[in-house]
């Protein structure tokens, strides 16, 4: 079987672990991310009748790219760069982020997830920003950690990605 | 024809031609006798030589392994093997059915290794297991071991190799660096196992995270972690590194294999390292190689007996048991015999004793007692082993006595003996005459005092009874019209006659006399008168035949009584010719 892996890129508490959650049943507890500032977990799924298994390298969130491990970057196959779509600026901030890793590592699949969905009277993020980053080259998902909506597709089309590639 | 050409024909039309056609042919032979006669005999030998399976025999035998050989070198092989197969299947399944012996001394050189080594290696391990086992059975440490067998649900002997264990790897993650993927992945039988994929990415993070929290320089990693009783080894390569997971303290040799293992997987897919996608599988074919470095190392035990002196000494130990029980057991069991000999009626034992392996027994023996051999074989005891001295005398224990009248006085088959207090008693039936016997001799029978016989019936009456009611059933029949006794008849009457003094001689045995009466019956045919006469006839007839064979004419009363007591009713000509007949009534004085 095909073995990925996948790292979440963002601002802090944009809701990557609470998707990695959402997305699989995790055996381990929590507390690695904080001691060794990664989670890893993993899921298999069936992407255009091809089984993947994606390792997700969960990161613990650092606002300050400075403060980013890089290292954990390497050798992924494709990121899903999460932003809260409650706060404009995390955007930003992952894309910072995914520019960042791309000058280190080149060009790698990737995928935006603006999560939080399930809040839309504090939506931040307007439909003009998503059109122009797609027009970009960015695929975009809506996704809500609490509902569910979207993560499964988000995880679905950024193994499609890499397998692409 | 052809070989007699001079021989002349009779002329005529056809015959002209036929002589000339035997002419041409003698010309012929002739030619060719002149043209081919040196080579004639060649060919001649030729065809002997081909016709000739001897010869025959012997060239093939002169060119057969020059033939095989050419015929394996032109590629040949699998067809020559083919063929041969089975016959010398079946060529060496004959020679171990005709005697094993040959075969197995050909095979012995490369066997005999072989099989030691195979039986070295699992006494090998079998001891260790054990000794480790045995050692600490009995220890404190042992105790502690046996708790935490109960507790995890391991086996105590698993438990003690545990802890006994030096190291053992086991299990090797081949780990693909740049992704932290896991390529290949073993593990040592037994071994339970987390999710290897998340190992692998994981033991890839802590890498990243040690190097980038201290700031080593590149190539420099983290080499082993410890937890607890494990420890995990990394070995770096170029692409991949090799993780091993190891159970104790593993010593330098153990990270030297790994290098090798991790050269040898980039020797072998250097390129497929480089390029990786993802697909791990090519990589399984490390999964042999890799498996080498499961060994498994325990603590030496210094200063003890090497094993095969501690499996030897046992060894001795067990046959010198086994001995000693068997002896043990072996002496028991004649004791026993012994002790059931003294018990028996008629045996008297004075000495019983061992001596160079035999048992000599001594006493006296009623030859009537039990034969002491056949004790012995109950006993399942080699009688060879067994000396008897018997000296002979008469015992007077009650069962003896007892077997001896019976040997003695052969009482008929209804009757028996038995003996109280000195007093034989015989109950049952007997006649007469043994009756007598038994009074006089009984007393003179080792062991009896008295006799009695007040519980015996005369048999000779029953006798009596069962002749009288046999001679009364005779019935003799007749023709239709006929007082003569019928010749065929005449041998039944010789017997009749003999039973009739017989029943006679009984009577007189009792005190009693018998007479006879013949009643004549005739059929309802025929009127009463006559038939009375015919009946009377049939009665006097047989009366002279008797008279005849020796029985006194006063013994007999003649009657006849028609057809008065038919013996059957006349429904048909069957039942009828019952009554043209003579029965036959045994009277006796006493019961007249
Ligand atoms: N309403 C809502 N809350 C979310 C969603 N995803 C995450 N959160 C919340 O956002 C906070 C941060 O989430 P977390 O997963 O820890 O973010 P991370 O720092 O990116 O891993 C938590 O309190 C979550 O409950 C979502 O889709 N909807
Ligand atoms: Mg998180």
């Amino acid at each position: 079987m095909l073995q990925k892996k996948i790292c979440l890129l963002g601002a802090s508490a944009v809701g990557k672990t609470s998707l990695v959650r959402r997305f699989v049943e995790s055996i381990y507890s929590d507390g690695y991310q904080t001691t060794v500032g990664v989670k890893i977990e993993k899921k298999v799924l069936n992407a255009g009748g091809e089984d993947v298994m994606l390792l997700l390298w969960d990161l613990y969130g650092e606002d300050d790219f400075q403060k980013l491990r890089l290292s954990y970057l390497r050798g992924a196959a494709g990121f899903l760069v999460v932003c809260d779509g409650t706060r404009k600026d995390t955007l930003e901030k992952a894309l910072a982020v995914h520019r960042s890793a791309e000058q280190e590592f080149g060009k790698i699949p990737a995928m935006i997830a603006i999560n939080k969905s399930d809040l839309a009277s504090e939506w931040e993020i307007s439909q003009q920003t998503e059109n122009s980053l797609s027009q970009d080259g960015w695929s975009l998902m809506r996704t809500s950690a609490k509902t569910g909506a979207g993560v499964e597709e988000a995880f679905q089309g950024l193994a499609r990605l890499t397998l692409a590639k | 024809m052809a070989e007699q050409p001079a021989r002349q024909v009779p002329s005529g039309k056809e015959e002209d031609a036929v002589e000339i056609d035997a002419r041409a042919l003698a010309e012929l032979h002739e030619l060719r006798e002149l043209l081919f006669h040196a080579e004639r005999s060649e060919l001649i030998a030729l065809r002997e030589r081909l016709h000739n399976p001897r010869l025959r025999a012997k060239d093939v035998s002169e060119i057969l392994a020059e033939a095989i050989r050419l015929r394996r070198g032109k590629g040949g092989r699998q067809a020559l093997s083919e063929a041969l197969a089975p016959s010398v299947e079946e060529a060496l399944r004959e020679s171990v059915r005709k005697d094993p012996r040959i075969l197995a001394d050909a095979l012995f050189p490369s066997m005999g290794p072989a099989i030691r080594r195979a039986i070295g290696e699992a006494l090998r391990s079998m001891t260790q297991s054990f000794d480790l086992a045995m050692e600490h059975s009995f220890s404190l440490q042992g105790l502690k071991w046996r708790f935490e067998s109960i507790r995890t649900g391991r086996k105590f002997a698993d438990v003690v190799l545990l802890h006994s264990l030096l190291f053992r790897v086991e299990q090797l993650f081949l780990i693909h660096k740049k992704t932290g993927l896991m390529l290949v992945h073993v593990v040592a039988p037994f071994v339970p196992v987390q999710d290897p994929d998340m190992v692998s990415a994981m033991l890839t993070a802590i890498q990243d995270f040690v190097r980038d929290s201290f700031k080593a320089p590149a190539g420099e990693t983290l080499e082993s972690m410890q937890v607890g009783e494990l420890q995990v080894c990394v070995e770096q390569g170029p692409s991949a590194s090799l993780a091993a997971v190891i159970r104790g303290q593993a010593p330098p040799e153990v990270r030297l294999r790994m290098q090798e293992k991790l050269e040898e997987a980039h020797q072998l897919f250097g390129q497929q390292l480089e390029d990786f996608q993802g697909d791990a599988a090519p990589f399984q074919e490390l999964v042999p190689s890799l498996s080498d470095c499961f060994a498994a190392h325990y603590k030496e035990r210094g200063g003890k007996p090497t094993p095969f002196f501690q499996i030897a000494t046992a060894v001795l130990l067990l046959v010198g048991l086994l001995w000693a029980t068997l002896t043990w057991r072996e002496n028991r069991k004649w004791n026993r015999f012994a002790t059931e000999l003294r018990a028996q009626p008629g045996i008297l034992i004075t000495s019983f004793a061992k001596s160079g392996g035999r048992f000599h027994i001594r006493g006296l023996r009623d030859p009537l007692a039990v034969n002491p051999e056949v004790l012995l074989m109950k006993d399942n005891l080699d009688a060879n082993l067994a000396d008897f001295e018997w000296r002979q005398y008469q015992a007077l224990d009650p069962v003896l006595v007892l077997k001896r009248a019976n040997a003695i006085l052969e009482p008929p088959a209804a009757a028996t003996l038995a003996l109280q207090n000195g007093v034989l008693y015989a109950r049952g039936e007997a006649p007469r005459r043994w009756q007598e016997t038994f009074r006089e001799r009984a007393p003179f029978v080792a062991g009896v005092k008295a006799a009695d016989i007040s519980g015996l019936t005369n048999t000779d009456h029953s006798e009596f009874s069962v002749l009288k009611k046999s001679l009364e059933s005779t019935t003799i029949l007749f023709p239709v019209g006929v007082a003569e006794i019928p010749a065929d008849r005449k041998v039944e009457l010789d017997k009749l006659a003999r039973d009739i003094r017989e029943v006679v001689a009984r009577a007189k045995a009792l005190g009693d006399t018998v007479s006879l009466e013949l009643v004549g019956h005739a059929d309802d045919t025929g009127t009463d008168a006559h038939n009375i006469l015919l009946s009377d006839r049939r009665a006097r007839a047989m009366r002279a035949e008797l008279v005849r064979r020796g029985i006194a004419r006063n013994l007999i009363r003649t009657r006849g009584a028609g057809y008065n007591e038919p013996l059957r009713n006349e429904d048909s000509e069957d039942e009828r010719k019952f009554n043209r007949s003579i029965t036959l009534r045994v009277i006796s004085a006493k019961t007249q």
